[in-house]
Order: C-alpha cells, then sequence, then structure tokens
C-alpha cells in the first residue's frame, strides 16, 4: 500500500512515515505544493496525508486536482487549520477525512485503514486477523465463526487495535481516539479501562487468541 | 468625594454666593445713601422756608405783638416753623437732627426730625427761627431696602438657575453627546465610534484625543489578538511534532524508570494540546469568526453532550437530572452554542465529587447548569483568562472564557451564584 504525505513540516512528515512504515504502507513524501502536484499526477497512492498550509499553494486546489484527475486515492486532510470551513469544504471537495492536529499517530493509522477499506474493497470489507473477522460497513464482529455483540466504542477500539497491531497505544491516545476532543477537557481517563475490559472479556467468552496485553503503566497492544 | 453633582451647578453655586455677598454689602450702602439724599434734600426744603419766612417778616415788619399771632399762626399752618424771641447773639445758620416723642393719632411714637436754626434782627429785636421737618427713620429705610433687595436677589437666583441650565444643556451637548457615544464604545466590535463635531474648541480638542486614544487602544487591541492568533497557531506545528515524537517514543522498550518518564509526558503533553485549541478557539470567537446563525434544538445539543460524556460521568457515578421546559428553537451558531454547552458540563463535571447530582435545566429564558460544591466560587475572577478561581489544575483556565466570549457573541449574559450549596451558572438568553 502506497501512501504519501503532504507535509511541509519534515519533521512531522518524518515520524508519520518511520511510524506507518513499520506497517505495511510505503511511504512518500512532498514538502511544496508543486512538489505534490508533480506527485500525485504521475504516481498512484492508496491514500494521501493532505496538509492545507503549503509552500507555494493551497492543499485544497491539490484535492480539486486529484479529484479532476479521477485517482482512486483515499485523501485525509491533516490541518493546523482546526476550523469548521475548512473541514467542511475539504470534505465537500472529496476529501475522505478530516483530522486535526495534533492527533495521535494509532488515530492516523486507524483512520487510513478504513479509508482505504472503504475506498478500495467499495465498503463491503470484512478484515480478518487470525480467528477475528471485522465488517467495518456493517460494525459487526465474529470470532471463530461466532457473531460478538459490541457496543459503538469496544467497536472502535477493536479497530483501533487491529490497525495498530504490535504498537503500544496509551491511555490518552485511547480516550481520545474515543471521546475527540472532549478527553482533551478531563485528566482523568479512567473509563479506558472500562471499555478495553468489556473488549476483552467479550472476545475471550468466544476464544479469541488473547491478543490485547496490558503494558503496566503506559497501555495496551495488540501482540502478535 | 461627597455626592456628585451634575456639572452646571457648581459655578452656579458660586454666582450665587457672590451675588448673595455683593447684595448683603449693598444694603447698607443704599441705606447710607438715601438717608444722604434726603439730608440733603431735607435741609434745602428747610433752607427754602426759611428764605420765605424770614422774607414774609422782612416785608410785614410785625411788631411783638404781632409776631407773637404770627407765631401761633405759623404753628397751625405749618407746624415746623417758629419764630422765638431770642437774647444771645447772632450766629450763623445751623443744621441739625434730632428725635422727639410726637403724638399722633393718640399713640407716642419716637420722630426724627430734621431741623435748620437761624437769627435774624427785626426792629432792634432778635429772633431765633427754626424750621423743623419730619423726616423716615434710618431703621425703616434699612428695611424698605432689604425687602426690596430680597426680592430682586430671588428673581436674580431663579433667573440664574433656570439660565445656567438652558445655557449648559446647549454649550455641554456636544460634551454629553460624547460622553454617551464612549460609554457604546466596545472594543472588541472593532471600530472607532463617530463623535459629533462641535464648534466649541475645548470639545473639539476632547474628540479629538479621545478619537486618539481609541485608535492606539484599538489597535493595541488588535495587536494583542493577532498575536495569540499567530502564537497559537504557529505553536500547533511543534506541538504535533512533539506529541508524534511521544508517540514514536512510547512505541520502544525501556528500563521501567525511562518509561515511566515518557508515559509522565503525556499527561502536559494534552494540557499543552488543550489550552493551545482553546486560545485558538478564543481568538478566533473574538475575531467574530462564527457568525452563521440557525435555529438550534437547544435541548437535544444538551442530550447529545450528556451522551458525550457518559464515559466521564460514568466513570466517577455521577448522575444528571435534566429538565427540559424549552419549546422554541435557539437561534445561534451550533458549534458555538454546543463549545458553551460542552464547557459548562465538563466544568460541572471537573469540579464534583464522586457520586455528586448534577442538575441541568432549560427553558425558553435561560439555561442553569448546577453542582455541588463546598466553598462560593471568585466571582469576580471566573470568566477571566488563566484566573484560577480554585486549585485544581485539570482544566485549561480557558473554558469558562470561552463561555462568556460565545455569551456576549450571542448577545445573552451568563452568571454564577451560590445558593444552598450548589455552584449555579446561568445564561440568560435575551
Amino acid at each position: 500500500m502506497k501512501i504519501l504525505i503532504i507535509e511541509d513540516e519534515s519533521e512531522l512528515a518524518e515520524v508519520i512515515s518511520s511510524y506507518l512504515s513499520r506497517e505495511r504502507y510505503v511511504c512518500e513524501r512532498a514538502a511544496t505544493y508543486d512538489e505534490a502536484i508533480e506527485k500525485v499526477g504521475t504516481y498512484d497512492y492508496d491514500c494521501i496525508l493532505l496538509d492545507l498550509m503549503l509552500p507555494g499553494g493551497d492543499g485544497l486546489s491539490i484535492l480539486r486536482e486529484l479529484k479532476s484527475g479521477n485517482k482512486k486515492a483515499g485523501v485525509i486532510i491533516i490541518s493546523a487549520k482546526d476550523s469548521l470551513d475548512d473541514k467542511i469544504s475539504g470534505l465537500r471537495l472529496g476529501a475522505d477525512d478530516y483530522l486535526a492536529k495534533p492527533f495521535h499517530q494509532a488515530e492516523l493509522a486507524a483512520r487510513i485503514e478504513s479509508v482505504i477499506r472503504r475506498k478500495q474493497f467499495d465498503g463491503n470489507d470484512v478484515l480478518r486477523f487470525e480467528e477475528v473477522e471485522v465488517d467495518l460497513h456493517a460494525r459487526m464482529v465474529w470470532v471463530q465463526g461466532e457473531e460478538v455483540v459490541l457496543t459503538r466504542k469496544e467497536f472502535d477500539l477493536l479497530l483501533l487495535f487491529l490497525s495498530n497491531q504490535n504498537r503500544v497505544l496509551s491511555k490518552g491516545a485511547l480516550a481520545e481516539y474515543l471521546s475527540g476532543d472532549l478527553a482533551d477537557m478531563f485528566d482523568n481517563h479512567d473509563f479506558v479501562y472500562a471499555h478495553v475490559k468489556n473488549l476483552k472479556r467479550k472476545l475471550r467468552e468466544m476464544h479469541y487468541g488473547d491478543y490485547i496485553k496490558t503494558i503496566y503503566g503506559t497501555g495496551y497492544r495488540w501482540e502478535h | 468625594m461627597g455626592t456628585l453633582k451634575p456639572l452646571h451647578t457648581k459655578p452656579l453655586w458660586v454666582f450665587i454666593r457672590y451675588a448673595m455677598l455683593v447684595l448683603v454689602i449693598s444694603i447698607p450702602a443704599y441705606v447710607f445713601l438715601i438717608n444722604a439724599i434726603w439730608i440733603h434734600e431735607l435741609d434745602e426744603h428747610n433752607q427754602l422756608v426759611l428764605e420765605n419766612t424770614r422774607k414774609a417778616l422782612i416785608e410785614s415788619q410785625p411788631t411783638s405783638e404781632e409776631m407773637t399771632n404770627w407765631n401761633r399762626m405759623l404753628g397751625a399752618l405749618n407746624p415746623g416753623v417758629r419764630v422765638i424771641p431770642y437774647g444771645g447773639d447772632l450766629k450763623s445758620d445751623s443744621h441739625y437732627s434730632v428725635s422727639r416723642e410726637l403724638f399722633i393719632s393718640g399713640s407716642k411714637e419716637e420722630e426724627k426730625f430734621r431741623g435748620l436754626l437761624s437769627y435774624m434782627e427785626l426792629e432792634k429785636s432778635r429772633y431765633q427761627l427754626s424750621v423743623e421737618t419730619n423726616m423716615e427713620d434710618t431703621h425703616e429705610t434699612f428695611l424698605a431696602v432689604t425687602v426690596v433687595t430680597s426680592v430682586f436677589f430671588a428673581l436674580l437666583i431663579l433667573g440664574m438657575i433656570w439660565l445656567s441650565k438652558r445655557v449648559y444643556s446647549r454649550t455641554f451637548q456636544p460634551f454629553y453627546e460624547t460622553l454617551s457615544a464612549l460609554r457604546s464604545f466596545d472594543i472588541t466590535q472593532n471600530e472607532p465610534i463617530a463623535l459629533t463635531t462641535s464648534d466649541i474648541q475645548e470639545f473639539e480638542e476632547l474628540n479629538e484625543s479621545v478619537q486618539d486614544l481609541m485608535k492606539r487602544n484599538l489597535k493595541s487591541f488588535q495587536q494583542q489578538r493577532t498575536f495569540v492568533e499567530n502564537a497559537s497557531h504557529e505553536l500547533q506545528t511543534p506541538i504535533a511534532i512533539l506529541r508524534s515524537k511521544i508517540d514514536l517514543l512510547s512505541q520502544q522498550q525501556f528500563e521501567p524508570t525511562i518509561q515511566e518518564m515518557v508515559t509522565a509526558l503525556e499527561s502536559p503533553m494534552s494540557r499543552l494540546t488543550r489550552i493551545n485549541k482553546n486560545l485558538l478557539l478564543l481568538s478566533r470567537l473574538e475575531n467574530a469568526q462564527f457568525r452563521e446563525r440557525e435555529g438550534v434544538n437547544a435541548a437535544d445539543v444538551i442530550t447529545d453532550t450528556l451522551e458525550l460524556f457518559e464515559d466521564f460521568l460514568q466513570n466517577d457515578s455521577m448522575k444528571v437530572s435534566f429538565t427540559n421546559n424549552r419549546t422554541d428553537l435557539l437561534r445561534c451558531n451550533r458549534f458555538l452554542y454546543e463549545t458553551l454547552i460542552q464547557n459548562l458540563v465538563s466544568n460541572a463535571i471537573r469540579h464534583s465529587e464522586k457520586g455528586s447530582d448534577l442538575f441541568i435545566e432549560i427553558s425558553n429564558d435561560y439555561l442553569m447548569v448546577m453542582n455541588p460544591g463546598k466553598v462560593e466560587l471568585r466571582k469576580e475572577y471566573l470568566f477571566t483568562r488563566f484566573a484560577s478561581s480554585s486549585n485544581e489544575n485539570v482544566s485549561s483556565g480557558l473554558g469558562l472564557a470561552i463561555v462568556k466570549e460565545v455569551v456576549v457573541q450571542h448577545g445573552w449574559t451568563v452568571d454564577y451564584a451560590f445558593n444552598h450549596g450548589l455552584h449555579c451558572f446561568e445564561v440568560q438568553f435575551s
């Protein structure tokens, strides 16, 4: 899977690329408007991460370019301009998702995962990991062929774990993923424990491989 | 400082006091003057009577017997004139004043007379001629002058009050206009107010200085805003980088002490993110970037928000009773209203102990968010930025400042009260 990171801040592009490269992604980078236009015109990508503020031009016009070129790449806007207008006009122009900076890498990985799935498998997609099957569209989960009924938050957590396998997910990252901006308002993120505990219990009842491990003092990891 | 008086009364009282002083001094002066004129006129009159009498005596050359008759007759006709035989030397004429008792219609009164004494020789006999004329008493004059002066003084005061009101209200018209314009001046509106021009030099100078002051204030306010917006904007990227590096770091396996340190980075990191995000939101709010208004179902937003907060509420085993008495849609900016609700509710959750009951009530006129507490918060700093009203360090110090700003943008009001152990935040929609 190829990902293009259009981001003028090289440090940030570096971190994103290094995080994603450990998954099965191949990352390329573009730091300016011209560079981005050139790469978008020449190659095909599965997902494009697009910063709206670029030297040399507006990120939204790259989006326009992409859509007119009939490219099938999914586009996720990553912007420091956390304003509603940008979000709305970006999504209206055909972006698949919008993530305001700063964000957790784990969340970005989960968003990329679902954008790519949605795009390439026409939303009719089942994510598989050994005995665990997840229907992203219908939001249903099976373990060993048996359906597991999860709450919305438990389902979202499972998706996050599957998109960040063998990664440590901190309590804060999980809280922010589940509650969005609201997590900012509290220092106490203990509610995450309850959701993870319930998720683990439900999956264990169906005899999954017990992949979710607690990393003491840090968070959780989907290990295999 | 005593009680405040309107401007025009200040010189008026000075004028009135001065006028009183002058008039009081004028009373004895008038009395003295009137007396002097009076005496002068009476002396002239006495002189005239004397001359006539003398002439008549010389023409008729009366004998001493005739003189007695004459005297009697004169006394009957003109009681002030007397001619009496005189034994001494002839002296020159002299004026005198005398008071004596007089019987007028049965009552005894002290009357004042002005007299003239003269001497003449007639047929070898010497006579003393005296002419006396009754004159007004000084204290009577004094009384009359005082009465008249008082009447005029009253007229003067009434006139001065009326005139000064009239003159001041006209002259100070531009001043009062400037004053009311200044009252309506709102630095956040980013517009200097127009002041009415005046043909009075001082007021024109005042207006110019005020305009100048406003412009400078607006400019520095604008600079401050731009600074905050730029600063928080510029901070976003380094924060994003820091955060992503921490994410990468936490993937590494370290010895436990370092692992702990890496984990401990998260909390200040999210606080930094939160503060910066709120600062950005505040400066956008102040720059009125959220102008769209729509009819919003205010109660639904609260229900949705409570659902979003479910995790945090459950975590602290809190219960929320929500009373909805609202029937109308709320005309507002949806995003800002949601932000307001989120800030008020998260505020209530954060500042309550585990197991507390929170109360939310909305009607067509107001919104109330209440949570139990022990001590009243310091109201004066509550809605200002970074002014901690308690010693808790979770909040960004900006939540209530944002609430205040949202309220201001919509022309609502927000107030805090502490009643029966409940912190109560009330937003009035009007």
